[in-house]
């Protein structure tokens, strides 16, 4: 692998490790698997790009696509809480709904931002090439995301959000209305999940309908890889755990593009393939482990 | 400070496994009073307590909470009066957060919950302090999830977290069943201490006779959804286990009677 692929592998890392944490806060603390992701992610980088080709700030569209993700995240917390609708389904159900709007918002399957004002535009050209400063700039925007959700899952409401994944019934008796805090943690988790579009589309140079395709697979590749990498103990650990995960991952991905076995060489269109067997193997693995341990113990 | 009227709950209504749990029940329960509460599976004992707590609708009558009619608020709403604590140890603490977050979370039941830290430097040193009235040596374990610890440390924490903040009343449905007897006399002796420190109007849900007769000011003994007995004072004073197991028999052999009539019919 060149520097030049390792330093993309690294902004990829960084870039979706915002999605990555946006997925650990629904998938680990709200316990709530939410495919919603896939949906907002594009929705973040339409709703940017479409605001930036028309004029727009790039700073206010990512302000916006945060907004109309953090929307996206509530429809299906509502689905879930008001509705009764299991939460895997009422997920579903707003990620393919998504796929409409975001058509809608762009008005056609991609828009191109090449020769548009992005955020990073007033960075480059200062003495960095952009394969440096992109990762610096998405490291930096996780570092900020990171640390704030730490402190947010700290105070009395992100307590009260953390006893809601871990224990309904005991914090319903301790006053929270649960269908507030799921309402709430949704919303964080999709604003963060549309940032990270946002910002993607910016950094690429398009927002495209079907960007979001796998969002979900890879989120919980990473929030996975980072668990088995630096642990669960706590919530800071395991945010960084998220965050390395993420990097490992796309690092685990180039790697994989890169090799190639005599006449077969793996294509970007094979990732959500490698992706899901990751996953597999990380869930699964342990619990067939256990099951061989203990049948050896017993021979 | 609890009044109950004619309440009646029905499961499933409608269908087939239609199961009348609770057939009109009146309680007015005096504030400072401890009631203890027996009676056979399936009584209702539990459906009443969660009731009261607003687990569910009810399909008649009305609750009363200090003179407050919460028969229709929600169960988050009425927690703000109330202090709970189930049969399952696991059921009252967030295994995967610290001894310290679980308690800081009851320490704000009922007051808006905003971004102020969750556990405050002063929270802490009174933390240590009721939990070292327990003798558990939990003092010195803030921070170690909740999930490590043991059920009778679990259930006397949800029991310090049931009373931090006072609350008008408190529910304890059969919160020492699941607990080894040395445990259970633990919890039960910290029950007392801390319903006699707060003077709390208390619900306590047991099958176990002695610990009935033995605890609180006043005896109640439901059958089939329904209060079958209501004792206190002089009339408890004189009462023994073996006075209670009687009126179980006595109830249990009308039920028979009454098959055998309706078999004979
Ligand atoms: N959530 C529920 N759904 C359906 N039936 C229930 C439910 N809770 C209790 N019941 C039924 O109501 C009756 C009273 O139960 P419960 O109040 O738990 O009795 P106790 O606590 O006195 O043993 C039982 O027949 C029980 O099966
Ligand atoms: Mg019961």
């Amino acid at each position: 692998m060149s520097f030049y692929t390792f330093m993309g592998a690294l902004e990829q890392g960084f870039a979706y490790a915002l999605m990555a944490l946006g997925v650990y806060l629904t998938f680990r603390v709200l316990d709530f698997p939410d495919l919603t992701v896939d949906g907002s992610l594009p929705l973040g980088a339409a709703v940017s790009a479409t605001w930036i080709t028309t004029g727009g700030d790039p700073y206010v569209s990512i302000a916006l696509g945060v907004v109309a993700g953090m929307v996206a995240g509530w429809v299906t917390a509502f689905l879930a809480t008001k509705l009764k609708i299991l939460h895997l389904l009422a997920s579903i159900l707003t990620m393919i709904a998504l796929y409409s709007v975001n058509l809608r918002v762009m008005g056609r399957p991609n828009i191109t931002l090449l020769t548009e004002p992005t955020v990073f535009a007033p960075l480059e050209g200062r003495g960095l090439p952009n394969h440096i400063l992109y990762p610096l700039v998405f490291a930096a925007v996780v570092l900020v995301c990171g640390v704030l959700l730490w402190w947010f899952l700290h105070t009395e409401l992100g307590l009260a959000l953390r006893a809601t994944g871990d224990n309904p019934a005991m914090i319903t008796a301790q006053g929270v209305n649960t269908t507030f805090t799921v309402m709430l943690g949704l919303a964080l988790s999709n604003g963060l999940v549309a940032l990270s579009g946002a910002l993607v589309a910016q950094s690429q140079g398009s927002a495209d309908v079907g960007m979001g395709v796998g969002t979900i697979v890879a989120g919980l590749a990473s929030v996975i890889l980072g668990e088995a990498l630096v642990g669960d103990g706590s919530v800071g650990r395991a945010l960084v755990g998220v965050v390395l995960g993420s990097v490992v991952y796309r690092l685990a991905i180039a790697t994989a593009l890169s090799v190639r076995f005599g006449d077969l060489a793996l294509t970007p269109s094979d990732l959500n393939l490698i992706t899901a067997v990751l996953v597999v193997v990380a869930l699964g693995v342990p619990g067939l482990r256990s099951k061989l341990l203990r049948r050896r113990a017993v021979a | 400070m609890i009044q109950v009227e004619g309440l009646i709950k029905i499961f499933h209504r409608g269908s087939v496994n239609e199961n009348v749990a609770l057939s009109g029940v009146d309680l007015h329960v005096a504030d400072g009073d401890f009631v203890t509460l027996i009676g056979s599976n399936g009584a209702g004992k539990s459906t009443l307590l969660n009731a009261v707590a607003g687990a569910f609708p009810v399909d008649a009558g009305a609750i009363r909470i200090d003179g407050r009619d919460v028969t229709r608020l929600p169960e988050h709403v009425r927690a703000r009066d109330i202090g709970r604590v189930f049969q399952d140890p696991l059921k009252g603490t967030a295994a995967s957060m610290t001894i310290e977050e679980n308690l800081a979370i009851a320490a704000r039941r009922g007051l808006r919950r905003g971004l102020a830290r969750g556990v405050r430097g002063g929270d802490r040193e009174e933390f240590r302090a009721l939990l070292a009235t327990l003798g558990l040596g939990l003092e010195n374990r803030l921070r170690d999830p909740v999930g490590l610890l043991s059920g009778g440390q679990r259930q006397s924490i949800t029991l310090l977290m049931a009373t931090i903040r006072r609350p008008k009343i408190l529910l304890l449905d059969e919160h020492t069943a699941a607990l080894d007897p040395k445990t259970a006399h633990l919890v039960m002796d910290l029950t007392d201490r801390l319903v006699e420190r707060d003077r709390l109007t208390t619900l306590m849900v047991t099958h176990n006779m002695e610990q009935a007769l033995r605890h609180g000011n006043r005896t109640i003994m439901m059958h089939r959804g329904r209060i079958i007995l209501d004792v206190s004072g002089e009339e408890r004073r004189g009462l023994t286990v073996k006075d209670l197991l009687d009126k179980f028999h006595e109830v249990r052999t009308d039920d028979e009677g009454l098959s055998d009539r309706m078999l004979l019919a």
